[in-house]
């Protein structure tokens, strides 16, 4: 087995690593440091094991990224917002922000959604997998992908609450 | 443009400004080697042995710098030579081992994530355990564009399937194991091909430096041992290749309580979602309840906190997960803060944790007492013989022996002069709790 050699792995990070880091951004539901932390150590990890990856290197990484993604452990990565016992107004959003903020939303909405049924989602809509290609990413059984699309689906509209925002 | 599709749409738009580092390349190959460093073993006394992991070979070499080599176990060392240990010639027992196996896997329920078998299974170690006769089988598996042996564990002079270890999970399947089985749980058996010295620490303990003492294993040709004394938690027992390990070096242990509940409970190693809070409680508590009158901020980003010195007495520093809960702060005058945070790092202990700050910085920390976990309510004492009352999310009014005062919302500090206060909301205790 041959494996990938140093240079190669340097430059597939250096070309695909924009990629990944959306993927990385999206699991994390928006957080970008956790992002950018999740793309570290799993680069890291896969760094040490590439003589033993046997196909291409990409749909690997991206699979190691969902798995470590929804099995996240130790720490949960969180935003604190700080809410005054006492009620206040809440602010709209309008102007050119507004489409920032819509993007912030949608990706926010993911981190609304178990870690498991995220990186399905991300997997399945955002880096175009089969629903098989899936499962054998994230270890589990097609039906399974199913299901959790179905439910992730539904979850994430009632998040979103109106299909504009996806529009 | 359907759903799916505009969610594409939408998820792609989402990302339109994502950089990386220019110097990620780098980064992560410096990372790489440090992570290749920390399992390192210093095995016996002036001279350092490397223990290299390689595919295909496995060496000892003496004073060898970081070199390009995998730290995983080759396939062969599980699935090839004699089986080691002490009934390693029991043919009979060995060929009840594999058959039982055989049998187990089928039945197993973990048995929808033990993907990749290709029937080319080996008994890597059998030998004689306080829990009984005990084999490790491995079976070659091939998926997801890896090889690796799947490890199980069998009890028994007609041995039955204990744990079988599918890391389906590609990060779990470098990771070292340990299996804990028998009476309780109090056996941990652990895979060491290497025969390298091996560490157990029972449980966390504040008293110790580091958070935990580390006893070695005994070494039985292929594997380490260690039984506790009765009474012991399985939950709390770590293990490591070193006697001063970073998390990461910490092994999966796999208690055979779990074994039934399938994959997702199987490994204490795993996620540890919400532990004794409600996912509602979780998916709630990200923010910061300011008790009114507060001028001060949050704390600070909270996965931070965990590093901070001072917090060293009160999180194991191998806990599997660790969890601040929504934040309550308290602003006590003279430049100081109070900063209470629902906490745990065992699944069936929570603890609500005080920070004081003096000036910015953390300055000490003590605990309060939890009235309940679910909804949440805890109390902790503050200066000046007053009470922080925090709960999720209740209304808290108080008396001091005669009126009672309003709730003023779900956390509120009492005066010292206060005799007891009540909690309004689904959930909480419906009548006085006397201070």
């Amino acid at each position: 087995m041959a494996g990938i050699d140093a240079d190669e792995f340097s430059d597939f990070v250096t070309h695909r690593s924009a990629a990944l880091l959306s993927t990385a951004y999206l699991l994390c539901g928006g957080d970008r440091e956790a992002a950018r932390d999740l793309l570290q150590d799993v680069l890291e990890r896969v760094y040490l094991r590439r003589r033993r990856v046997t196909g291409p290197l990409e749909p690997y990484v991206r699979a190691a990224l969902a798995n470590a993604s929804a099995n996240r452990w130790r720490t949960r990565s969180r935003r604190v917002l700080e809410t005054p016992l006492e009620s206040s107004p809440e602010q709209g959003t309008d102007g050119p922000e507004a489409a920032v903020a819509d993007r912030d939303q949608v990706a926010r909405a993911l981190g609304g959604l178990p870690p498991r049924m995220r990186a399905v989602l991300v997997l399945r809509f955002f880096d175009d997998l089969s629903e098989a290609e899936t499962a054998a990413a994230l270890g589990c059984s097609t039906g399974t992908v199913k299901s959790q699309t179905s439910r992730g689906l539904d979850r994430l509209r009632t998040i979103l609450d109106t299909e504009a925002v996806i529009q | 443009m359907n759903e799916t599709e505009r969610l594409s749409h939408a998820l792609r738009a989402a990302v339109a400004d994502i950089r990386p580092d220019p110097g990620l390349a780098g980064a992560v190959v410096r990372g790489a080697k440090r992570r290749r460093r920390t399992r390192w073993t210093a095995a016996t006394a002036g001279t350092v042995l490397v223990a290299v992991f390689a595919i295909g070979a496995a060496t000892s070499l003496a004073g060898k710098p970081v070199g390009e080599v995998a730290n995983t176990v080759p396939a062969e060392v599980w699935m090839q030579g004699p089986t080691r240990g002490s009934l390693g010639g029991d043919r009979a027992f060995l060929d009840r081992a594999l058959a039982a196996w055989a049998t187990g896997i089928q039945v197993s329920p973990n048995k929808d994530h033990l993907i990749g078998l290709t029937g080319q299974a080996h008994v890597y170690w059998a030998g004689t355990t306080p829990a009984g006769p005990t084999a490790i089988v491995a079976e070659d598996a091939v998926a997801g564009g890896e090889r690796w042996p799947v490890l199980g564990l069998l009890v028994g002079e007609t041995p039955r399937l204990v744990t079988d270890l599918p890391t389906v999970s590609l990060e779990r399947r470098d990771a070292p194991v340990a299996f804990q089985f028998g009476d309780g749980d109090l056996v941990t058996l652990v895979p060491n091909p290497l025969d390298e010295p091996r560490y157990l620490s029972p449980a966390f303990d504040r008293a110790e430096p580091g958070g935990r003492a580390w006893l070695p294993m005994a070494g039985l040709d292929g594997v380490a041992l260690t039984t506790l004394p009765a009474g012991s938690d399985p939950a709390d027992v770590r293990v490591a290749a070193t006697p001063d390990p970073d998390i990461r070096d910490a092994y999966f242990t796999y208690p055979s309580a779990h074994y039934t509940g399938g994959f997702a409970q199987q490994s204490q190693g795993g996620p540890v979602e919400f532990g004794p809070l409600s996912r509602e409680t979780i998916e709630r508590s990200d923010e910061a309840l300011l008790v009114p009158g507060n001028t001060s901020g949050s704390l600070w980003a909270l996965e931070s906190a965990s590093h901070r010195e001072v917090f060293k007495e009160w999180i194991d520093p191998l806990a599997r997960a660790t969890y601040f809960g929504y934040e309550t702060v308290v602003d006590l005058g003279d430049g100081r803060t109070a900063h209470a945070f629902p906490f745990w790092q065992k699944p069936d202990h929570l603890q609500l944790l005080v920070v004081e700050r003096k000036e910015g910085e953390p300055d000490r920390v003590f605990e309060g007492s939890v009235v309940q976990a679910e909804p949440f309510l805890a109390t902790a004492p503050l200066p000046g013989g007053r009470t922080l009352v925090t709960s999720l999310f209740g209304e808290v009014s108080h008396t001091t022996g005669g009126t009672w005062i309003a709730a003023t919302g779900s956390a509120a500090v009492l005066p010292a002069d206060a005799t007891a206060f009540r909690v309004a909301g689904t959930g909480f205790p419906g009548g006085d709790i006397p201070l």
